[in-house]
C-alpha cells in the first residue's frame, strides 16, 4: 500500500494541480481544434476521391498514401525545429495543431472514403431511375448509409485525434502529459503521470467503448 | 391517326469494357404494349433495359419517350422524364436505410414535389396494390425476397409511370416467391401498363406478354408476337434456345 | 530555393552526422524488431485468455484491451519507464520500457487480427474435413492452420506498418533512435538536413512496405480463392 502511495499521492497531485489542469485544457482545446479545421477538408477530400476527375482521385491518393508513411512526431518536430532554419517559425502549439491538422483530415478522409465505397452501385441507379436528382440522391439516399457504415471508424479515428495531441510533449507543448513530465521533473515524484494517464482514460475510453459499440451494432444490421 | 409510341428507340449502340454490346438496335413499343426481351446471357438484354432510362448512356442513337428525346437530354429533363419510367431491378435496389413506406415515398417527395401527406395517401395505395400494406413501416432486411421486390414494384409505381422496365425481377428470387411477384405484374398487365421486360419465365412470358423480342449477341434476332415466336420459332438460334429452356 | 537547399538538403551536414544517425537507425531497427517478436506472441496469449472459460478472466482481458487502445502510446511509454518498470522491480532502461511498452500496446492488436482470422475461416471446412476422415488435429494442422497463416498476413503486414510509424515515440524515454539521433545531429551540425534525411528515409520505407503489403494482399487473396 505504501508502496502505491508512493506512485499515486492525491495530495502531491493537487498541489500541482495548476499545471495539470492548464495541461488538460491544451490537450482539450487541441483535440477541439484540430477537429474543427479537419473535419471539413477531409469529406471534401473523400468526395473528390470517390465522385472527382481521375486526375483529381489519383492526386489525392497519392498525397494520402504519402502522409500516411510519415510519423506524425516526425513532422511535429519537423515544423518546429526545421522549419525556423528558412524562416518559418511556429509555436510548439501552432506547431502540433498544423501537423494533427493534416493527418487528421487524412484519417478522416479515409474514414468517409470506406463510407462511400460501401454504397453499392445498385442504390445510385434505384435513387437515379426515380428521377431523383443528384443532390437529393446524395443527401438521401448515399449519405446516410455511408454515414452508418462509417460510424465506428470514425469514433475510431476520433480516439485517434486525442491520442495524437499527447504528441506535443515531443516538443515540449505543455499538454496535459508535458505537464505531468515537468511536474516530474521539478519534483520526480510520479503521481502527476498517474495523473495524467487517469486524464487520458476519462477523456479517451468512453469513445473506445462507443467505438465497440457502434462496431457491434454494425455486425448486428448487415 | 398514328399515335407517337411510347418508347422509340433509333440505332443504340454501346460497348462496354471495350467491346461492342449492342450492334444497333431499333425499336418502337406502342401504348399499353407488353415487350418481353429473352435470349441467351451476354447478350445484351439488361444493357438495352438500361440504354432506355439512360443508366447506361449509349454510344450513338436515339430514345424517345412519348416523342420526346431522352438521349442528350439537359439534366434536369432527364430527371423529369426518369419520374415517368419506373425500373425494377434483378436485386431489388430497396434503401435499406428507410421503411417499406419511405423507399416508396422519397421520390414522389423529391422529384414530384408532393406535400408529405399526399405522398404518404399513393405510397401506401400503391403497397396495397402490391399486397403489402401491412409492412409500410417494416425495414427491407426484415422482408423476403419476393416482399421486397414487391416494395420495389410499388416504389415504381406510386409515380404513374408512363413505361415500365423489369430487369429480370425474379431471377434473384427463391423459387416459392417468384409467384407472388409474377402475380403483381400480371396485374399491371392487366392494368394496361406498358412494360418491358427482360426475363427467363418462360410461363409468365407465354402467358403475360404480347411482343417477344429475342435478342442474341447484341442484335434482334426475332420480333415477333409472342404466341408466334414460341409456336414457330423462325431462326436457328430461337430453336436452339427455346430448346435449351424448356 | 538556395537557402531550402543549404538547411534541408545539405549533404556536408548530413554526412557529419552519418554517425548519430546510423546509431539512431540501428535503435529504432532493435525496436522495431523486438516489437515485431514479442507483440505477436503476446496477442496470443491476450486471445487465449479472452477465451478462457472463466468469466473474471475474460472481463479482465476485455479491460485490459480498452485500456490499451485507449491509452495513446506516447503516455504509455512514460508510464511504463517512470512506474511499470520500478514497480514490476525490473531495471529501468528505455530500450525494455519501449519493447515493453510497444509490444503490450500492439500486442492487443494483434490479438484482434487472430480473433477475425479464426472467425473468417468457414466452418464448412471442419465439416468437409471430417467427411475426408480426418481427426480435428489434423484438420486443424493441414487445413484450418494454412488458411489462418494466409488470412493474417495481410493485417500482420498493416500492423508492422503501424509499428514502425510509432518507432520515433521512444524518443521521450530517452532511447537513442532515430529522432533521438537526428535532433542530436541537428545541434551538433546547426542545420536540419539530418532530420530531412530522417524523414525521407523513414517515408521511403514505410511507402516500400505499403507497396509490399499490397503486393501481400493480392498474394493472399489468390491463395484463398477456392
Amino acid at each position: 500500500m505504501d508502496r502505491l502511495h508512493q506512485y499515486f499521492d492525491p495530495a502531491f497531485v493537487w498541489e500541482y494541480r495548476d499545471y495539470l489542469i492548464d495541461g488538460l485544457v491544451v490537450t482539450l482545446m487541441l483535440s477541439a481544434l484540430t477537429f474543427a479545421f479537419a473535419i471539413l477538408p477531409g469529406f471534401i477530400v473523400a468526395l473528390g476521391r470517390r465522385f472527382g476527375p481521375k486526375w483529381l482521385a489519383t492526386l489525392l491518393a497519392g498525397i494520402v498514401n504519402v502522409l500516411r508513411s510519415v510519423p506524425t512526431v516526425l513532422t511535429v518536430v519537423f515544423i518546429y525545429l526545421a522549419l525556423p532554419f528558412i524562416g518559418l517559425t511556429l509555436s510548439a502549439f501552432a506547431s502540433v495543431l498544423v501537423s494533427l491538422t493534416i493527418m487528421q483530415i487524412v484519417y478522416f478522409s479515409e474514414v468517409f472514403r470506406g463510407g462511400l465505397a460501401a454504397v453499392g452501385k445498385g442504390q445510385y441507379e434505384a435513387a437515379y431511375a426515380c428521377g431523383l436528382s443528384r443532390m437529393i440522391v446524395l443527401r438521401k439516399v448515399v449519405l446516410p448509409q455511408a454515414a452508418l457504415v462509417a460510424a465506428p471508424a470514425f469514433a475510431s479515428s476520433l480516439v485517434l485525434l486525442v491520442q495524437n495531441t499527447s504528441i506535443g510533449s515531443a516538443v515540449a507543448l505543455n499538454d496535459l502529459i508535458g505537464a505531468a513530465l515537468t511536474v516530474q521533473n521539478i519534483s520526480g515524484a510520479p503521481s502527476p503521470l498517474v495523473a495524467a494517464a487517469i486524464g487520458y482514460l476519462i477523456i479517451i475510453l468512453p469513445l473506445v467503448r462507443l467505438t465497440r459499440r457502434w462496431e457491434r451494432s454494425m455486425a448486428k444490421a448487415i | 391517326m398514328s399515335q407517337v409510341p411510347v418508347l422509340e428507340m433509333r440505332g443504340i449502340r454501346k460497348s462496354l469494357g471495350g467491346h461492342e454490346v449492342l450492334h444497333g438496335i431499333s425499336l418502337d413499343v406502342p401504348n399499353g404494349q407488353v415487350v418481353a426481351v429473352v435470349g441467351p446471357s451476354g447478350g445484351g438484354k439488361s444493357t438495352l433495359l438500361r440504354c432506355i432510362n439512360q443508366l447506361e448512356v449509349p454510344d450513338t442513337g436515339t430514345v424517345k419517350l412519348d416523342g420526346e428525346l431522352l438521349t442528350g437530354a439537359t439534366p434536369r429533363r432527364l430527371e423529369q422524364m426518369r419520374a415517368r419510367i419506373g425500373m425494377v431491378f434483378q436485386h431489388f435496389n430497396l434503401f435499406p436505410h428507410l421503411t417499406a413506406r419511405q423507399n416508396v415515398t422519397l421520390a414522389p417527395i423529391y422529384a414530384l414535389g408532393l406535400p408529405e401527406a399526399e405522398a404518404n395517401e399513393r405510397a401506401l395505395a400503391a403497397l396495397k396494390q402490391v399486397g403489402l400494406a401491412r409492412k409500410a413501416d417494416a425495414y427491407p432486411r426484415h422482408l423476403s425476397g419476393g416482399q421486397q421486390q414487391r416494395v420495389a414494384i410499388a416504389r415504381a409505381m406510386v409515380m404513374r409511370p408512363r413505361l415500365m422496365l423489369f430487369d429480370e425481377p425474379t431471377s434473384a428470387l427463391d423459387a416459392e416467391m417468384v409467384n407472388e411477384v409474377l402475380q403483381v405484374m400480371r396485374d399491371l398487365v392487366a392494368e394496361g401498363l406498358t412494360m418491358v421486360v427482360v426475363s427467363h419465365e418462360m410461363r409468365f412470358v407465354r402467358n403475360a406478354a404480347d411482343r417477344i423480342l429475342f435478342l442474341a449477341d447484341g442484335q434482334i434476332v426475332e420480333d415477333r408476337p409472342a404466341l408466334d415466336f414460341l409456336e414457330n420459332p423462325a431462326e436457328e438460334r430461337s430453336i436452339q434456345f427455346i430448346a435449351a429452356i424448356r | 530555393m538556395d537557402a531550402l537547399a543549404h538547411h534541408f538538403f545539405n549533404w556536408d551536414a548530413l554526412w557529419r552526422s552519418r554517425t548519430m544517425l546510423l546509431q539512431g537507425a540501428v535503435g529504432s531497427l532493435q525496436l522495431g524488431l523486438a516489437t515485431l517478436m514479442f507483440a505477436p506472441l503476446f496477442g496470443i496469449v491476450v486471445l487465449a485468455l479472452a477465451r478462457s472459460p472463466w468469466a473474471p478472466v475474460r472481463k479482465a482481458a476485455e479491460w485490459f484491451t480498452d485500456l490499451m487502445r485507449a491509452f495513446p502510446l506516447l503516455v504509455f511509454l512514460v508510464l511504463t519507464f517512470y512506474l511499470l518498470l520500478p514497480l514490476l522491480n525490473l531495471r529501468v532502461d528505455p530500450f525494455i520500457a519501449a519493447a515493453v511498452a510497444f509490444s503490450l500496446k500492439h500486442g492487443v492488436y494483434f490479438a484482434e487480427i487472430y480473433r477475425s482470422a479464426w472467425l473468417a475461416v468457414d466452418r464448412g471446412q471442419f465439416q468437409a474435413a471430417h467427411s475426408l476422415g480426418l481427426s480435428t488435429f489434423r484438420t486443424i494442422q493441414l487445413v484450418v492452420v494454412p488458411q489462418v497463416l494466409l488470412i493474417v498476413l495481410p493485417p500482420f503486414t498493416s500492423q508492422a506498418t503501424l509499428i514502425l510509424r510509432d518507432l520515433p515515440l521512444a524518443f521521450i524515454i530517452g532511447y537513442f533512435e532515430i529522432l533521438t539521433g537526428a535532433r542530436a545531429a541537428q545541434v551538433f551540425v546547426r542545420n536540419a538536413s539530418p532530420l530531412v534525411g530522417a524523414i525521407i528515409a523513414y517515408g521511403a520505407t514505410l511507402i516500400l512496405l505499403q507497396w509490399a503489403a499490397g503486393r501481400v494482399e493480392a498474394y493472399s487473396k489468390r491463395r484463398l480463392e477456392a
